[in-house]
């Protein structure tokens, strides 16, 4: 379990990584646009379809499984302080669970749309040309595929862990 | 079930889940999910995730969020803090407690380059409170102060959570990001004010620190500028220009950001890493907000279609309310909700619920905006969940303990009902700005 958990840090990683590159490009590009609208006079065609329509959501989607890897998730903290900790654990899987039914369905329901979309050829009108934007619609299901994956194993590996702690003699 | 009963039961449920530590976006996204099968039936109810999503993230308003917040990590990793912290040292140092004035000056000047508070009041507490403890500052007084300026973050443009804000109330971004210079400006003042009587009347508090050649200091002062003038250069072209209506937020923010990163590197500040560093910070900040945001959209659509906002709009117009009525109300509600949940939770929980209850009442939705951003930054510092606190507490170790940071903060909560008494009295502080662009 836990060397499956090592291998899915390589596309956890990279996911993050283009999740940079997209930030990186959203910053260059709208640069470039405001630059060249102001002082030549000369806009870049499409910026505002191509930054919402890819960095964009890149950007908002592809580091979901770095969170769950980070539990970085904007979370308050009052249970923790009176409850016992057997039951903190249990609870800590618990809402795993949970999540992880719900990124489940929404990898579910995205990957439907995601399909539909991709036989439609969905574009946006950009300017004077069209721009595919049915790629970017596979974002989301991914991404939330890689989160599920992610949770899953944790829960797995989370429960076998705290059996073994049962277990083991104080 | 009647709708008052539904709408409660919702946000019962929400705060409950988000009690036993259910992530906000989760327990939003989930309760709308439930909301939506037993009002319509699953198959309405799953198809929410189909195009919600998607729709909710391609939208170019929403582009300003990553780069408000790129721009914010750039300029926080280039280390302007520092020199923002070192220039107001020896401008304001003088003044009796001197160094709470710098630090609170240099919140304010970092504010107009980074629209988070906790990432501000993380940034200054390193540098701020280790230099006032040095001089023999009181302890509660140095963190409070990080802790409480910290929050004007928020409110002096760029700000993330006007951007949500605007989005989920259907207000103009750049209306909101003005209206909030000035409230800022009137919180830094206070804040100023405050501690120069306090030091003034006690000065233990915070040992004068002498300067004892006048005409040394002066040129240090000039010197001191030399670090910080691209910065503040910056920050008067961004407000300029959104004021001016010449760029829309997220192009103030990409072109910040990049400034920010030019002048970084030109100075020597800022290397490959630190880039990496803070681009990595924005991506995940990001993500994270719009993973509590898509379940907020879902939760807004689930209100909507059991006609929440109608309701309470026809009973705003049954009991003919009084404005200030509801001001107070809505005050005290966000109070409570502060002690516990994070400024993001709280705006996307309460705005679909308020603003049409303040629209029916003809009240300003952009007066409103100021209120609630004021509002959520003083959840910051208020126990038990104080995340400003926290962050200060995170930064300090164990030389400063929790109880006096947030005794630290209760002046400047003092500070926080003068404040917003004068924003409600005073729509115009908040409205002035914004009335006066095109």
């Amino acid at each position: 379990m836990d060397r499956l958990l090592r291998w899915l840090e390589i596309p956890i990683h990279l996911m993050l990584w283009l999740g940079l590159v997209a930030g990186f490009l959203m910053m260059a590009h709208v640069t470039v646009d405001v630059t060249g609208r102001t002082f030549f006079s000369q806009p870049f065609e499409g910026t505002t379809e191509i930054v919402s329509g890819f960095y964009m959501v890149a950007m908002a989607y592809l580091p979901w499984a770095w969170i769950a890897r980070n539990d970085g998730h904007i979370k308050v903290d009052l249970f923790a302080s009176f409850a016992p900790q057997r039951v903190v654990e249990w609870m800590e899987i618990a809402v795993k669970i949970v999540t992880l039914l719900y990124v489940a369905v929404f990898t579910w329901r995205t990957s439907i749309r995601a399909i539909q979309q991709t036989k439609l050829g969905e574009v946006w009108l950009a300017g004077t040309a069209y721009l595919p934007v049915w790629p970017s619609r596979w974002i989301l299901p991914i991404a939330a595929f890689m989160m599920a994956l992610y949770l899953a194993l944790r829960v797995v590996s989370d429960i076998a862990a705290l059996a073994r702690h049962n277990g083991a003699p104080k | 079930m009647s709708t008052l009963s539904l709408a409660l039961l919702s946000i019962g449920s929400i705060l409950f889940l988000v009690a036993l530590r259910l992530p906000m976006g989760v327990a939003l996204g989930g309760v709308s999910i439930l909301g939506f099968w037993y009002l319509r039936d699953l198959r309405v109810a799953l198809s929410l995730f189909e195009d919600t999503p998607f729709v909710f993230a391609a939208s170019w308003d929403l582009t300003a969020i990553p780069m408000f917040l790129l721009m914010g990590s750039i300029t926080n990793n280039s280390g302007i803090s520092t020199a923002l912290f070192r220039a107001a040292r020896v401008w304001f140092g003088g003044l009796p407690g001197g160094l709470a004035v710098a630090t609170n000056m240099a919140c304010a000047g970092f504010a107009a380059a980074c629209g988070s508070s906790v990432a501000a009041a993380a940034a200054m507490a390193r540098i701020a409170i280790p230099e006032m403890l040095h001089h023999g500052y009181d302890k509660a007084l140095a963190a409070g102060v990080v802790a409480s300026a910290g929050t004007l973050a928020a409110l002096i443009p760029p700000s993330i959570l006007f951007v949500l804000y605007g989005i989920f109330a259907e207000v103009s971004i750049v209306k909101l990001l003005i209206a909030g210079v000035l409230p800022g400006l009137l919180t830094a003042a206070i804040y100023t004010i405050m501690i120069v009587v306090r030091c003034k009347v006690d000065p233990s508090l915070a040992p004068r620190i002498e300067f004892e050649n006048r005409e040394l200091l002066w040129r240090e002062r000039w010197n001191s500028l030399a670090g910080v003038w691209p910065l503040l250069l910056l920050i008067a072209a961004i407000i300029g220009g959104l004021y001016g209506g010449v760029v829309t937020p997220t192009e103030a923010g990409a072109g910040g950001a990049f400034t920010a990163l030019v002048i970084g590197a030109a100075q020597g500040r800022l290397n490959l890493a630190n880039i990496l560093d803070a681009l990595r910070d924005a991506t995940v900040t990001t993500a994270q907000i719009f993973f509590v945001g898509v379940g907020a959209v879902m939760y807004t659509k689930f209100l909507a279609l059991a006609g929440v906002g109608q309701m309470f709009v026809e009973m705003i117009g049954a009991w003919s309310l009084d404005p200030l009525l509801l001001v107070v109300a809505a005050s005290l509600i966000y109070i409570i909700l502060g002690m516990f949940l994070d400024p993001l939770g709280i705006i996307l929980i309460t705005v679909p619920i308020f603003v049409p209850m303040f629209a029916a009442l003809n009240l300003d939705l952009v007066w409103l905006g100021v209120l609630v951003v004021k509002y959520v930054e003083i959840g910051l510092l208020t126990p038990p969940v104080g995340f400003n606190v926290f962050v200060v507490k995170n930064a300090v170790g164990d030389s400063i303990p929790l109880e006096s940071i947030f005794k630290g903060c209760l002046w400047f909560l003092g500070c926080e009902v003068i404040i917003m008494a004068l924003l409600i009295a005073f729509p115009q502080i908040s409205l002035f700005l914004p009335n006066t662009m095109n």
